[in-house]
């Protein structure tokens, strides 16, 4: 498969309008290949026919429920499969997810929404090198170099070691750049407990840091206090 | 059951001072009755007046006007019998009294009666006064008695008093006691009405018609809230229906409205139109699911997760998500905690927390649409914990401070969607409140309040 839009997709609804709206939705977005099934019998039929390469399933259907149609096609394939169901309750998104369903999306929907999750499941499945941000797991902070799977820094002075309690919260920071991370979070992440009784332990550590990647750590350029919130890394600016 | 005490207490204390007071009133009457009616005492010296008055002038008796008057006043006739049995003298003596008599005559009349007519007797100088008083008019009775038996009559009196006294007191408190236990029953049938289920009372005896009545209520009653769960549940499950059915042709709409609104070809008019079709309809998805959420939060159907969190690492996350998600000037979002709050101290549904705390911020946002500094704090004192969203926007309207704390929740409703009936009834459920009000200056506070 070059590109995920190669993907032949089984959509299983027993309402006619919604296939055709997946199906215009879906060749827009550059799906080519699009099959439907309009009960459990059918959709059984054609994955075990067309071998499909991702699954959308709406929840209630007439001769059973996607749930364990899910189930009964998981245990034959892994591929893709998401739910598009009009049961918005906490309890049957996380039966969903907990069956082994890729994601759960309720109706009604946004179309960008339902294919920026689609494309991404389907590449992180079929096209899994495209996906990671750099091999070497590498942040460039102006003239600081990281790199996480060596935990090295390296700037103009020379390379310091990151400590394993630094690795995780600069990690942590960087998987969400741009964005606050809480105070709490972060030390989930380090300690895994919550904030309460490592706040000064976490501003140590946050101020170690500092001395490793910021040119001035008084005056941080990268990672910046949001007063009583948390920490947030800010993205790079571009001079 | 103190209460059901009580009121024996009272009633036999009740009933023992009726029977005093009744004991009391029988011996005043009778006294009163026995000084009244004894009547010889002036009787007696009437008949001595009569007899002084009654003069042999010469062998001739006549009765003077004084006597004669009280004579005629309380005897219908009259007699004077000479020491011989002979009738000497007499006024108005009816045709049946004999004019003679011997000892034995006179020694039964002046006990009993003469010829039927009562009779008084008293000593002349002559002889022996009679006077009769009509046929039937006094009962006669002589009692005789030793001594011993008079001495005694007293103490007799005293124990007659005493024993009316106890009995009384005994026959209350045997009254109380029945009625005690006849009503236990009842009693405790009408305390566990209130919890609404079926009860099974005995039916026999004096209460058993009301004991029947109370079965028959408590069943009722049951039924009742059974019918109200029922109907509860069947509400809920028809919203949730509702709900559900609504979100396909909705998809649909927004699905093609979406289409639309990115659709190159069209012009840029049409593309803002179906952009406002797919804006409405996303509105109409999160009316929808406000209004599933609210009826299972009113009808106790939205299962809870109680967990032991951080109040402050709660409102933290809520801040930070929204403005992660892009929150920016004219509106700013700030987060007060005290350090205490960062203990996991309030017990709650965090998910429910954060949407009762994200419709607050929202509410801010879309009433302030000039922009407005939303601040949100956690205070912990001994009265319990208060989290408090609070903003320096346009404040409430002033009908839904008045009512906020009313069961008129239509007022909340307003121009406000479902949010601030979403955050009120989960506030409800975890056993808290939320209080509305407008701060001094400018804008206003939602606080949640969690009682210690």
């Amino acid at each position: 498969m070059k590109t995920i839009f190669e993907a032949k997709l089984l959509v299983v609804d027993d309402e006619p309008e919604i296939i055709n709206l997946l199906k215009t939705i879906l060749h827009q977005a550059g799906f080519a290949q699009i099959i439907s099934a309009e009960n459990c019998r059918q959709a059984r039929a054609l994955f075990a026919l067309e071998k499909p390469d991702g699954v959308i399933f709406d929840v209630t259907l007439p001769d059973g429920d996607g749930f364990s149609l899910m189930q009964e096609l998981r245990q034959q394939s892994n591929v893709p499969m998401l739910f598009l169901s009009a049961r918005d309750e906490d309890e049957n998104r996380l039966l969903g997810l907990g069956l082994g369903a890729d994601d759960y999306i309720t109706k009604p929907f946004l179309p960008r929404e339902l294919v920026l999750r689609l494309s991404g499941i389907l590449r992180r499945v079929y096209q899994p090198l495209l996906t990671q941000p750099l091999p070497d797991e590498t942040l460039v902070l102006g003239a600081v170099t990281v790199n996480f799977k060596s935990g090295i820094v390296k700037t103009g002075d020379g390379e310091k070691n990151l400590t394993a309690k630094e690795h995780a919260l600069l990690k942590k920071l960087w998987e969400n750049q741009g964005n606050i991370v809480t105070a709490d979070s972060l030390c989930r992440s380090a300690w895994d407990d919550d904030l309460y009784g490592y706040e000064n332990t976490l501003m140590v550590h946050i101020r170690r840091l500092r001395e490793k990647i910021e040119v001035d750590p008084s005056q941080p350029q990268y990672l910046l206090t949001i007063r009583g919130m948390g920490y947030k890394l800010a993205k790079e600016t571009k001079q | 059951m103190k209460s059901l005490r009580k009121i024996i207490t009272r009633s036999i204390l009740l009933t023992a001072a009726i029977a005093l007071l009744l004991v009391t009133i029988n011996m005043a009457f009778t006294t009163n009755w026995m000084f009244k009616y004894s009547g010889s005492q002036p009787l007696k010296y009437a008949i001595a007046d009569i007899s002084d008055g009654l003069t042999n002038t010469e062998g001739t008796y006549a009765l003077n006007p004084s006597a004669a008057a009280m004579m005629e006043e309380q005897y219908v006739w009259a007699m004077l019998i000479d020491r011989d049995g002979q009738v000497i003298w007499n006024k108005n003596l009816p045709g049946d009294i004999p004019r003679q008599y011997t000892l034995t005559d006179v020694a039964s009349f002046s006990r009993w009666y003469l010829n039927d007519y009562p009779v008084s007797v008293w000593e002349h100088p002559d002889g022996l006064l009679v006077l009769g008083d009509p046929k039937s008019s006094i009962w006669k009775y002589n009692i005789t008695s030793t001594e011993d038996t008079i001495s005694h009559v007293p103490g007799l009196l005293l124990g007659f008093l005493i024993l009316n006294v106890l009995s009384a007191l005994v026959l209350a408190l045997f009254l109380g006691l029945w009625l005690y236990r006849k009503l236990k029953p009842l009693y405790n049938g009408i305390t566990t009405l209130p919890k609404k289920e079926p009860l099974a009372l005995p039916t026999g005896g004096v209460t058993g018609e009301v004991a029947r009545i109370l079965n028959e209520t408590s069943v009722i009653l049951f039924q009742q809230e059974q019918q109200l769960a029922h109907r509860d549940q069947a509400r809920t499950e028809w919203i949730a229906g509702v709900s559900h059915d609504i979100r396909t042709p909705l998809s649909m709409v927004m699905g093609y409205a979406s289409e639309l609104e990115n659709n190159p070809r069209l012009p840029a008019t049409e593309q803002n139109q179906a952009r406002i079709i797919r804006q409405q309809s996303q509105r109409i998805k999160s009316l929808i699911s406000d209004l599933n959420l609210a009826s299972k939060l009113e009808y106790n159907a939205q299962p809870m997760e109680l967990a032991r969190v951080s109040p402050a690492a709660l409102i933290r996350g809520v801040a930070v998500d929204f403005i992660n998600d892009g929150l920016t000037t004219p509106y700013s979002l700030a987060v007060d905690v005290t350090e205490e709050t960062n203990s996991p101290i309030l017990l709650c549904d965090q998910a429910l927390l954060r949407r009762a705390l994200t419709n607050l911020i929202e509410n801010s946002i879309r009433h302030n649409p000039r922009g407005c500094d939303i601040k949100l704090s956690v205070t912990k004192s001994t009265v319990g914990l208060e989290i408090k969203v609070s903003d320096d926007g346009k404040g409430y309207p002033p009908e839904l401070l008045e009512n906020s704390g009313g069961l008129d929740e239509s007022l909340l409703l307003g121009n406000h969607g479902l949010g601030l009936i979403i955050v009120r009834r989960i506030m409800k459920i975890h056993g808290g409140s939320v209080v509305f009000e407008n701060l001094p200056h400018q804008g206003c506070a939602a606080a949640l309040v969690f009682n210690a």
